[in-house]
């Protein structure tokens, strides 16, 4: 039934497409639609604003009530990293973020490949229980892996902040959907001419899963930017604090002071936002490949 | 085994190596480890490099001492308090996913068609907004703000539905510690920008409720409590008859009654009558078990659950947050005349014990409400084929019908991974809000059970009483998914 009525009416909707007076008709609705929405957007936006605008106030005006600052005192950023080793906490933060995105980008692939291309017997069953592990959750591992980083001695070290997290079953799982995707006809002809795994994986298989890729280098960079509760147990000495730990420092010992903490916060923000700003038609498809369960 | 089979062995042996190691070291051990120290009376005060007193064997006893503790309980009650802003989020994520795409559908029909007119009268608006401000004299704050907001109507009807989305996608983006500060900083009870906001407001509000007679509240207080108990029966009613119906299984019947009456339990418990509510349980209590022997032994339909299954469930507990919602609204408006007879003042949000919990869920549905589950939504309403809406408009089907009709039904499976995920989500979560924003408290008020296992493991060292906290929680997430993925029944697969 559905199918006759939509015939019947598939014409008509396709001219109310195209016809400019129909267009025109449909102003208000649109328009009430755009007032609605960029009102929501809005007040999803406002704690922003207030960041940064707090954020340039002076020490006079910090406790008047309005949020407009009397002058612009871009100098509360360059105080945060006078009062603190700001700095330092960026370099740790991305230094680790960037080697748990290589290494789990690299480990995932391979594991990808090997679990959506290669034909070894008992692949599947293998993926299934390998899948298994994503339901357990991380709160579950945390105690023994730092009773784990204590025998190792790698409490306090970089190395402890990044092996635990370089291996994850969920970038495995992702890349996968992806490399499903790629026909394999593709690697078969490669491999008549003579090509090994090797090949195949890096110059056939890697270049196609690029979407994939990059999803998972935005998912795993900003989880392990974001990260707070492993680096708040393994870290002890301040000049090791990883961004979230370091900004949790300076609320603590200048919390008092709205004006430099906005300033922090705002700093700590902004990797996000240009990560996100540049990177964001990559994150939909991401999203979507995620969600659809094996 | 297959010749080519047995060559793909070795090469994927190797590509698995790298990570298949760190997933045995830094996943499957560590889980076999935790359980291992959960039967032991593991603690770091005694069992360390300098002081190597070795743990023992205990069974049982940590768990049964989680079991014991009070606190325990009261942190799990927390964790269920806080998930409660869960399905508002979901709620509000799918009615801006809805917005969005019609907003888009407009963008694809206007494709080649000039943008001018809807240009001009954003910009206009725009305008006249920043002219209004300007003209009512208001100082600095407003007409910034003003302009704020006409500037992202003007890149609006410029960029479409895709700056909405971006805007709506970034607190979930950025959303960690440094979000939990600035909040923190928001909801500070004299210098923070929502209670200089709430303010004035509250002025007015406590005026007005003093020129009304405070018999009226007491009145709106009492049909919010009967509005509770008539949906509480009128959904039962459904639920019932759908059951008799076969629509839903037992057990979708059993649960979806539990969350419904949960709430009206909570009242007569609330009320003092701990017999009645005593003898009502118990009644129900030997009803359900009835249901339960029958359906299993009998009928055999235990687990006969279909598609329509989840989505009452959904439905029961949508209905249950509306429950509590209300029952929050009947406590304030029944105090509200008192309250007022002084003045209101705004709360003091993070540090008062009864304001900490909602505090908390405003910011988390701010945070929750535009994240991925909005663009799996949109996702999702893009693969609706539009044709089925335009059948139903021929015949005669209102934009509601179609949307519990259509929408909501081509979504269910969408909804049930986001309802899943949640859950995972919200029964480990708060931790960090907790340790930024509030250490667990005003008295334990957020004290989630993470935060719970985080001050229990690394603030006294009891690494065996800890353990037997994640698994606890191990378990009852285990549980939860599972019955959600059997409420979706066969049709998702």
């Amino acid at each position: 039934m559905h199918a006759r009525n939509s015939e019947r009416l598939a014409s008509p909707t396709r001219r109310r497409a195209t016809s400019p007076s129909a267009i025109n008709k449909r102003l208000p609705a649109r328009f009430a639609l755009h007032l609605l929405l960029s009102a929501l957007a809005f007040t999803m936006a406002l704690p922003f604003i207030w960041m940064v605008l707090t954020s340039l106030k002076s020490v006079e005006d910090i406790n008047e009530p309005g949020w407009m600052p009397t002058l612009l005192n871009f100098g509360n950023y360059l105080e945060v990293f006078e009062v603190i080793s700001f700095a330092r906490f960026y370099w740790n933060s991305i230094f680790i973020a960037c080697w748990i995105t290589f290494l789990q980008v690299l480990t995932s692939s391979l594991a990808a490949y090997s679990f959506s291309r290669l034909h070894w017997p008992g692949r599947d069953t293998c993926f299934l229980l390998y899948l298994g592990t994503m339901m357990l959750p991380a709160l579950v591992m945390i105690i023994p892996n730092y009773q784990i980083m204590v025998s190792l001695g790698l409490v306090d070290t970089f190395v402890g902040l990044v092996l635990p997290a370089a291996f994850s079953p969920f970038g495995t799982f992702l890349l996968r959907q992806f490399m499903l995707g790629i026909p394999e006809s593709l690697d078969e002809a490669a491999k008549i001419d003579g090509a090994n795994h090797w090949t195949v994986f890096w110059d056939i298989i890697m270049p196609l899963t690029r979407p994939g890729l990059i999803a998972l280098t935005i998912f795993t960079f900003v989880a392990a930017f974001q990260n707070f509760f492993w680096p708040l147990v393994m870290l002890r000495s301040v000049h090791n604090y990883t961004l979230p730990v370091g900004l949790l420092y300076f609320d603590s010992i200048r919390g008092q002071s709205t004006h430099l903490l906005m300033a922090a916060v705002t700093l700590s923000v902004v990797p996000m936002v240009t990560v996100f700003v540049t990177l964001q038609r990559h994150l939909v498809e991401g999203i979507q490949a995620g969600s659809i369960k094996g | 085994m297959k010749p080519n089979q047995r060559r793909d062995l070795l090469p994927g042996i190797i590509f698995l190596m790298p990570n298949i190691l760190g997933v045995l070291g830094f996943v499957l051990f560590p889980v076999v480890f935790s359980l291992y120290m959960s039967f032991t009376n593991w603690d770091i005060r005694f069992h360390n490099a300098f002081r190597n007193e070795t743990a023992h064997w205990v069974g049982l006893a940590q768990y049964a001492e989680l079991l014991q503790e009070e606190d325990a309980w009261r942190f799990f009650g927390n964790t269920l308090f806080l998930m409660l802003g869960i399905p508002p989020a979901i709620i509000g994520s799918l009615l801006l996913a809805v917005l969005l795409q019609k907003l888009a559908r407009e963008r694809q029909r206007f494709a080649g068609s000039s943008n001018g007119s809807l240009l001009l009268s954003g910009a206009l608006t725009g305008a006249a907004l920043v002219l209004a401000a300007l003209l009512s004299g208001g100082r600095g704050t407003p007409l910034f703000l003003l302009s704020c907001f006409a500037g992202i109507l003007f890149l609006g009807t410029l960029a479409w539905d895709r700056l909405y989305v971006a805007l709506f996608y970034l607190p979930n983006f950025t959303a960690g510690v440094a979000t939990f500060v600035l909040w923190k900083k928001l909801y500070h009870p004299q210098t923070g920008p929502i209670n200089a906001a709430l303010s004035p407001l509250l002025d007015i509000l406590s005026q007005f409720v003093q020129a009304l007679p405070s018999a009226s509240f007491q009145l709106a207080s009492l049909l919010a409590l009967a509005l509770i108990h008539l949906i509480a029966a009128h959904h039962f009613y459904r639920l019932n008859a759908a059951f008799i119906s076969g629509e839903i299984d037992t057990l979708g019947f059993i649960v979806g009654a539990a969350l419904l009456l949960l709430v009206p339990g909570y009242l007569l418990h609330l009320n003092g009558f701990p017999s009645a509510s005593l003898g009502i349980f118990g009644i129900l209590v030997a009803f359900l078990i009835g249901l339960l022997v029958r359906a299993h032994f009998i009928e055999r339909r235990l687990f006969r659950s279909n598609e329509a299954n989840g989505s009452h469930l959904l439905f029961c507990s949508l209905l249950m947050t509306a429950q509590w919602i209300l029952l929050g609204s009947a406590l304030v408006l029944s105090h509200l005349p008192e309250w007022s007879a002084d003045g209101l003042v705004p709360p003091n949000w993070l540090t008062d014990y009864h304001w900490a919990k909602p505090a908390l869920i405003i910011m988390g549905i701010w945070m929750t409400i535009g994240s991925s589950n909005m663009i799996l939504y949109l996702a999702g309403l893009t693969t609706i084929d539009r044709q089925l809406y335009e059948a139903a408009e021929v015949d005669g089907a209102t934009g509601m019908t179609c949307f519990w009709h259509i929408t909501i039904p081509h979504l269910t499976p969408i909804t049930v991974f986001i309802v899943v995920m949640s859950m995972i989500a919200g029964l480990q979560g708060g931790f960090e809000m907790a340790r930024t924003m509030t250490y667990g408290g005003p008295a334990g008020a957020t004290t989630t059970l993470s935060y719970y296992l985080y001050s229990a493991g690394f603030e006294q060292g009891r690494f065996g009483y800890a353990s037997a906290i994640a698994w606890v929680l191990f378990m009852m997430l285990f549980a939860a998914t599972i019955a959600v993925i059997r409420s979706r029944g066969s049709h998702a697969r």
